[in-house]
């Protein structure tokens, strides 16, 4: 959303991130809550890892802004371009779907039980499970929080990444937990481009609006489409806006 | 409740956006070029007493952000929620980091941004 925001449409860099993470927050609430309901997010492991996106999501949101008042803004750009190529990478492997097995808490998740339990309706059985190498999560889930705060954007694969790959949760306690977390993160950066007078009421206005209109549809269809057509149809789209936004900042 | 908020702040916004077509004027800045709708003096209102005048005279610029005000508190409501759903649960340990994360978004927001504010 931001590079065709400022490729297409010219809005300032500022103003775009203002923009798109205001939207984020509108679609993370939206879907969040209807997977709380689930049962299958884990509240415990989500808030913990909110103190390092919060934490990540306030300096991105003072870094971008600083980088833009000196002008720095192609920074940015390139910033984003290199982002974006590098979401591709994990879209393109395919990730196992098997159950993390033989986990052995770290000192910390043992301490804050950092575990939990669902029942799984495609396998008709209960997953228990137990989280792993939580500072490896916390230092990706502060990367993830700066990212989103810097761009604008909820960077919700790198969340997936260091609640599944980091701290070996199962992926669907890893993307409903992200989920949920990103709207908060978003919060913590959101706060700081509304407050100080970053959000520009004409481009976040119809942005915010669209994407929540779009996201009710777009989860219907989503739910029915196999996750490896949705990959074809992204990854050359990304591929695409990551040069463009990699030229516009060269 | 979350789905309250996101919904609550959809209506006003859109109700902001409406005003704004059939009035053709922001309220504040001038409307004229895509130049002076992207520029940066086009933006969010700062501090509460001037959103609630602007909103108060229906000016649509302080009825949009109004409406984003909503949104932006509805995933802090729901982090004050979970500060008293681990305290009845009694798990301390995670009233504490719940309370840090509620902090570190007040600090954000009411220490942090007037200090990048332009």
């Amino acid at each position: 959303m931001v590079p065709f925001l400022t490729i297409f449409l010219g809005v300032p860099p500022l103003s775009a991130i203002g923009a798109s993470i205001v939207s984020v927050i509108a679609t993370s609430s939206g879907a969040g809550s209807a997977y709380v309901k689930d049962g299958i997010t884990n509240l415990r492991i989500g808030m913990f890892l909110e103190l390092a996106t919060t934490t990540g999501a306030v300096m991105g949101a003072v870094l971008t802004i600083a980088l833009a008042r000196a002008n720095l803004e192609w920074v940015v750009y390139v910033t984003f371009g290199i982002v974006l190529l590098l979401s591709v990478v994990p879209l393109m492997r395919r990730i196992g779907e098997e159950l993390p097995v033989g986990v052995t808490p770290d000192a910390i998740s043992r301490r804050l039980e950092l575990n939990g339990g669902y029942y799984d309706q495609a396998l008709k059985t209960r997953i228990d499970y137990q989280a792993t190498r939580s500072p490896l999560g916390l230092v990706i889930m502060y990367a993830a929080g700066l990212i989103s705060g810097l761009l604008g954007i909820g960077s919700g694969a790198l969340k997936v990444l260091a609640l599944d790959v980091g701290m070996k949760l199962p992926m669907k306690v890893s993307s409903t937990t992200s989920n949920f977390m990103i709207g908060v993160t978003a919060a913590a950066s959101t706060g700081i481009f509304y407050l100080a007078g970053y959000v520009n009421p004409f481009v976040a206005a119809p942005v915010m609006m669209g994407v929540l209109l779009g996201s009710v549809p777009g989860t219907r269809i989503l739910v029915r489409t196999k996750n490896s057509s949705i990959r074809k149809l992204f990854i050359p789209v990304i591929v695409i806006l990551a040069v463009e936004m990699l030229i516009h900042g060269a | 409740m979350l789905r309250c908020g996101v919904v609550a702040s959809f209506i006003v916004v859109a109700i902001g956006s409406v005003l704004l077509f059939l009035e053709g004027q922001t309220g504040y800045s001038p409307m004229g070029s895509a130049e002076q709708l992207f520029d940066s003096q086009n933006r969010s209102l700062i501090g509460l007493a001037p959103l609630i005048q602007g909103v108060a005279s229906a000016k649509p610029y302080a009825v949009i952000d109004l409406g984003l005000g909503v949104l932006l508190a509805t995933p802090v409501a729901r982090v004050v929620i979970s500060v008293f759903l681990f305290m009845d649960e009694k798990r301390y340990a995670f009233v504490a980091i719940t309370a840090t994360v509620l902090a570190i978004l007040l600090l954000s927001m009411f220490v942090v941004a007037p200090l990048v504010s332009p």
